[in-house]
């Protein structure tokens, strides 16, 4: 995909100048193959609601493609979650700190953070109202509230219970995934049964509940507990992965570790105390006894979001509360001068960091487009991306589309249903610094 | 990736490596340098290019159990042709580059030992 805003200018921080001190070239590095633009003035208004991985890249992104706007970051959150490394801390390859950075450090110049939550969202009247009462009208928002894990949506279950009685979740924050793994170990040095599962509805990264029960798989054969371990995946419907062709692949490879599938179950229920899960099925109620489970919560948009009038009125996004965006342009379909980029847009697709990095170029170009007065082609295709861990130590490099096409970064050369070394390589190398480039806007 | 351009790699490498890199890169041109300056001076030895090449043996095991110490895997993580692709060029980078180190090192001792004067011989006595 073209970069959207076409400016390509990379801002150089006191790292990058220290670079440059010592003679590496790296203003003329940072500047190859994209084409520098000039800014376009504007002292428009703009309020970006959220500053995780998608409200910073888009601050980063506006910052530079734009001259005199005041641009506002509203989050109450002073920690900055590297979310994709979570299943690396659940597995016990990286610490908590792996995760954790400050939010502050990836503000760029110019734009400011107010450290509040976003409290109430009205497009009518153009303002967000923050946690302390104060308002902040906008000529343009852009909506990147993430969204909310709801443990409360499944009874008995509570945050406060990751790491106890064999329950992990490593979806609740870098201690949370943490804790998981100490109760996966504990597990793991003496076998038993372990399920694992997701839940209805759109969810952040539907690949992490698949690759933990390959973690914990391959963690059971390495302790020699495995020939006296079971391990079930619930799947909430009749696949294991929404596009087919994952789905099939991951059955098969299910099917070669031995682990076993239940279609058609829903989590509804947890029993700490007599490690006990009660799932909702077709046929009823069922009861399941563990040694540990992998609990994955509902997934739904934010209470600023669910309350004010930008959710889906109706469809599959409704009752979760997504924004009505459009899915090529990001933009709202009733509120012209709102988008929404990352978890809380009600797209088919693209509730993970790289769908953040696709999607933020296209939301930039239609802003400043609006701004220099003319229209822009970009479009986001859905494309999403799962480097699916199958083991510690290997992936599979799943890249698709919103057609469930697959599309390959490297094809020919990576195959992307083949469990290989170089994408578990990218995944603890690369990724990250990618990740914390983009928040930079510099990738 | 979206687009794989020499800005975006110098970023996400600036990210990976911090001041590493800088690091790296410097060490990287010094060892290129001296290899070359020597070639220079010198001409191929082939003898010490011989040597040289079977210490940069050494350098390319070393670059391999690098690459495994920090990614969490081993060789029994190689899973299909790629991944042997990338072994090899893990193995080559380190191998060649221990070659040349080994290569500017041995050519910098050499001069070292011709600078040196020559050791007298000492006078034999009578028993």
């Amino acid at each position: 995909m073209e970069d959207a805003d076409g400016h390509g200018r990379v801002r150089l921080d006191r790292r990058a100048v220290l670079g440059l001190g010592l003679g590496l070239g790296a203003a003329g590095l940072a500047g190859w193959g994209r084409p520098a633009a000039a800014q376009v003035r504007t002292q428009a208004r703009i309020v970006i609601a959220g500053a995780g991985a998608a409200g910073l890249s888009m601050a980063s992104r506006l910052a530079a493609g734009l001259e005199g706007a005041a641009i506002t970051l509203v989050d109450g959150r002073a920690e900055h979650h590297y979310q994709p490394g979570y299943t690396l801390v659940g597995a016990g390859v990286r610490p908590p700190s792996y995760v954790l950075s400050r939010t502050r450090d990836y503000v760029p110049r110019g734009v400011t953070l107010i450290e509040e939550a976003a409290a109430e969202i009205d497009p009518e009247a153009n303002t967000v109202v923050t946690a302390s009462g104060q308002r902040l009208p906008y000529d343009y928002l852009v909506v990147a509230t993430g969204l909310e894990l709801n443990y409360a949506g499944i009874e008995g279950m509570d945050v406060g219970l990751i790491g106890t009685n064999g329950i992990g979740s490593v979806y609740a924050g870098a201690q949370a995934a943490r804790a998981t793994y100490e109760a996966m170990s504990a597990f793991a040095d003496r076998g038993g049964v372990a399920l694992f599962g997701r839940p209805p509805g759109e969810m952040k990264c539907a690949g992490a509940p698949l690759k933990y029960a390959f973690i914990v798989e391959d963690i059971l054969t390495r302790r020699g507990t495995r020939a006296g371990s079971e391990l079930i995946y619930h799947a909430h419907n009749t696949v294991l992965f929404g596009v087919p062709i994952v789905s099939e692949r991951v059955r098969m490879l299910y099917d070669q570790r031995g682990i076993g599938v239940r279609y058609e179950h829903v989590l509804k229920a947890v029993d700490p105390g007599r490690r006990i899960a009660t799932y909702a099925t077709p046929q009823g109620d069922v009861e399941q006894g563990w040694d540990f489970i992998h609990v994955v919560p509902p997934m739904r948009a934010v209470p600023a979001v669910r309350n004010s009038p930008l959710p889906w009125r109706e469809g599959n996004w409704a009752a979760d509360g997504y924004l009505e965006v459009d899915r090529a342009t990001l933009r709202h379909v009733r509120y012209p001068n709102v988008f929404a980029v990352g978890d809380t847009a009600g797209v088919p697709k693209g509730k993970t960091a790289a769908s953040v990095k696709w999607q933020v170029p296209v939301v930039t170009d239609h802003l400043v487009a609006d701004l220099a007065g003319r229209q822009s082609g970009a479009a986001y295709d859905g494309y999403t991306s799962c480097p699916l861990i199958t083991r510690i130590g290997r992936a599979m490099l799943i890249e698709f589309d919103y057609n469930d096409n697959l599309v390959p970064s490297f094809p020919g050369l990576i195959a992307p249903l083949e469990e290989l070394w170089i994408p578990w390589v990218m995944k603890e190398t690369a990724l990250k610094a990618t990740y914390v480039a983009m928040l930079r806007g510099r990738a | 990736m979206s687009e794989i351009t020499p800005g975006v790699l110098w970023a996400v490498f600036w990210e990976m490596l911090g001041l590493w890199l800088p690091v790296l890169i410097a060490a990287a041109v010094l060892v290129t340098v001296l290899f070359v300056l020597v070639l220079r001076r010198d001409g191929l030895r082939f003898r010490r290019l011989v040597g040289s090449q079977v210490a940069g043996l050494a350098g390319g095991l070393a670059a391999l159990v690098f690459m495994w110490a920090v990614t969490n895997s081993s060789p029994r993580d190689v899973g299909g042709p790629v991944d042997v692709l990338l072994l090899l060029g893990i193995y080559l980078l380190g191998w060649g580059g221990g070659t040349m180190l080994f290569y500017a090192l041995a050519g910098l001792a050499a001069r070292r030992r011709a600078r040196q004067p020559a050791a007298r011989p000492v006078p034999r006595q009578a028993a």
